[in-house]
């Protein structure tokens, strides 16, 4: 990103701050320096693609369409934007630091450490934690960690190619993620698989393997606050049964890349390959974003 | 946190940092976002420039740094900071509820303290956040017998003695330690210290700790002693390790799954060929031992014979019994 264009979109989320009343486009092209150059089709086309990378890095841009005006009109709502006033003691201040210590080096690792930071901002003193004394780690060098965070983060179908542990074939799985967890190192997903779902009496081969369905899942939407699904603390197997219903697990591939750690170090093989499904279909991502795109 | 991409979101943590500690030092500050002392001063720089819609002087954010001393003022708009987004937010809950579950973890970590920072981070970040996190998990293995008296040891700074079960050759060996660590990797919880009987510094998994006492005798492990690098894994053989070649079946393929290999070779069918090093000739034939018919060893050749022969021990049990 340009010094310049910095500039421009510090000012753009400054203006959108300061207003009051949703500006339009035109009245953003004449308040924000960095516009005023450029023509009409190029400022639309910059201010798009200004408004999208605002998104990106998480700032709620509103939308007015007011039905006695021709353009919408933007703004951002302070409330919306800011971090609430937090305060930590100092036992809580010197967890928080632990905490992300736990992800140094992981794919979270930038995450965890632009929370502190910002709740550094925010006037929290944060602590480096119990510092040499104790070193925790968790590893998401699993090539699948990141597609399947960012599948249950936006509550989105998976589709990835699976071998079973001791089966010949690779074959492909449709699964609706609810949850990923760590065992020993080793990244597992739960979740409805959307290929085998139907009367528990007509999944037969998935009786004799002991893992039967009991009642027929539906796509699922949210994990209820306080649900067993969201309080896992058991083995995978174990918890089948207090996961919902249908659940059925799958070994993400682990340990894959890295120095001749895993299959994903030789490149492409018959292992797990993800992608999106999409369109996702109604029933499943309901959530709703908290502000909608233009 | 220094490629030109995250400047935007840099600034708008540093406006509010800088407002919240009026008169920082260009240095610590510098510190404190990853920076250097000329890349944050051109930070300031760009801050300067920019303010309300106007743009007159009495429009812009004023910094200056003289001495410095950082003093930010007219920043009134960006003085607080951008909300945590889902991902920030999901990847301290899920490490605070995994430290939240392992017990030994938690005390070393101020446990009380745990379901407030939850319930406090829970509350800036949202809804959102919340449901998202709740829906990863860490599982750590509890080994909460000896941990008490390891954190004690580590705290306190005394040496350790155990009685320490090595299953690679099943026995148990008597071992003075010098602690120096605590690491929790791969969902274990292991101690980190100087070992008298290997002379090298170890790393001791909690749950094999058959018993544990804390000596009157001061910690002091010898000053060149380095920590384990366990970024690769806990696991990790030794480059003068013998090489050994396997051939898998489809059933015998978490083989590469569950150790770190030099290459593998598909072969069709599922069919694997996998070489490693192994760190002792008992853990091969433990290895092919447990594989059964789903994997055979191609080299060292002498090994074959080695597991042959252990299998026809196994098999002359059966064959007096019947």
């Amino acid at each position: 990103m340009s010094r310049r264009k910095t500039e421009r979109l510090l000012n753009l989320v400054i203006c959108l701050l300061a207003t009051r009343r949703p500006l339009s486009a035109e009245q953003i092209r004449q308040a924000v320096p960095g516009y005023d150059r450029d023509g009409d089709e190029a400022f639309q086309r910059m201010f798009e693609r200004d408004k999208n990378e605002l998104r990106e890095i998480g700032i709620p841009i509103e939308v007015h369409r007011d039905p006695w005006e021709d353009e919408p009109g933007y703004r951002i709502q302070r409330e919306a934007y800011e971090l609430p006033e937090i305060t930590l003691e100092p036992d809580e201040a010197a967890v928080l630091g632990l905490a992300a210590q736990v992800w140094q080096r992981a794919s979270l690792a930038e995450a965890a450490s632009g929370a502190l930071l910002k709740l550094r901002a925010g006037g929290v003193a944060t602590d480096a934690g119990p510092g040499e004394a104790l070193e925790l780690r968790v590893d998401t060098r699993d090539p699948s960690f990141p597609a399947l965070w960012e599948a249950v983060r936006d509550r989105r179908v998976v589709r990835f190619d699976y071998r079973p542990a001791a089966g010949e074939s690779v074959r492909t799985r449709t699964v609706e993620p609810w949850g990923v967890i760590s065992r020993r190192g080793k990244w597992y997903v739960a979740g409805f698989d959307r290929d085998r779902q139907g009367p528990p009496a007509s999944s037969g081969s998935a009786a004799s393997r002991g893992r039967s369905p009991r009642s027929a899942g539906q796509g699922w939407s949210r994990c209820p606050k306080g649900s067993t699904c969201g309080r896992w603390s058991a083995s995978p197997r174990r918890r089948c049964r207090s996961a919902p219903p249908s659940s059925r697990y799958g070994r993400a591939r682990a340990r894959g890349c890295g120095r001749s750690r895993g299959p994903y170090a030789r490149g492409a093989r018959d292992g797990t390959r993800w992608s999106w499904s999409s369109p996702t279909p109604s029933g499943w991502r309901d959530g709703s974003p908290a502000w909608a795109p233009t | 946190m220094s490629s030109t991409a995250d400047r935007l979101p840099r600034l708008l943590a540093l406006v509010p940092y800088l407002m919240s500690h009026p008169g920082a030092q260009v240095d610590e500050v510098a510190a404190v976002f990853g920076l250097s002392e000329k890349q944050l001063i051109d930070d300031l720089q760009l801050v300067w420039m920019c303010g309300l819609p106007g743009h007159t002087p009495g429009d812009l954010i004023d910094v200056s740094w003289d001495g410095g001393e950082i003093i930010i003022d007219n920043a009134d708009t960006i003085a607080r900071p951008l909300r945590l987004g889902i991902d920030e937010a999901s990847a301290l809950l899920v490490a605070l509820r995994m430290l939240a579950a392992t017990p030994e973890l938690a005390e070393f970590a101020h446990g009380d303290a745990l379901p407030r920072v939850v319930a406090k981070l829970e509350q800036a970040a949202g809804e959102g956040a919340a449901a998202v996190s709740s829906q990863f998990a860490v599982d750590v293995e509890s080994a909460p017998d000896a941990a008490a008296r390891v954190r004690e040891a580590l705290t306190g700074r005394r040496r350790l003695s155990l009685r320490y079960y090595v299953p690679g050759r099943d026995e148990v060996t008597p071992r003075e330690v010098d602690p120096t660590r605590l690491v929790m990797a791969d969902g274990r919880t292991y101690l980190e210290g100087w070992c008298y009987r290997a002379e090298a510094m170890r790393l001791f998994r909690l749950d094999r700790m058959l018993t544990v006492e804390v000596l009157d005798v001061p910690a002091d492990p010898p000053a060149g002693a380095e920590p384990i690098d366990v970024t690769q894994g806990v696991f990790r053989p030794s480059p003068t390790d013998e090489l050994v070649v396997l051939e898998v079946t489809a059933a015998g393929r978490w083989v590469a799954e569950y150790y770190p290999y030099e290459q593998v070779e598909e072969l069709g069918e599922g069919r694997m060929r996998i070489t490693l090093r192994a760190r002792d000739d008992d853990w091969t034939l433990k290895l092919l031992l447990r594989l059964g018919d789903t994997g055979r060893i191609v080299s060292p050749q002498a090994m074959a014979a080695k597991v042959q022969q252990e299998a026809e021990r196994a098999l002359a049990l059966y064959a007096q019994a019947s």
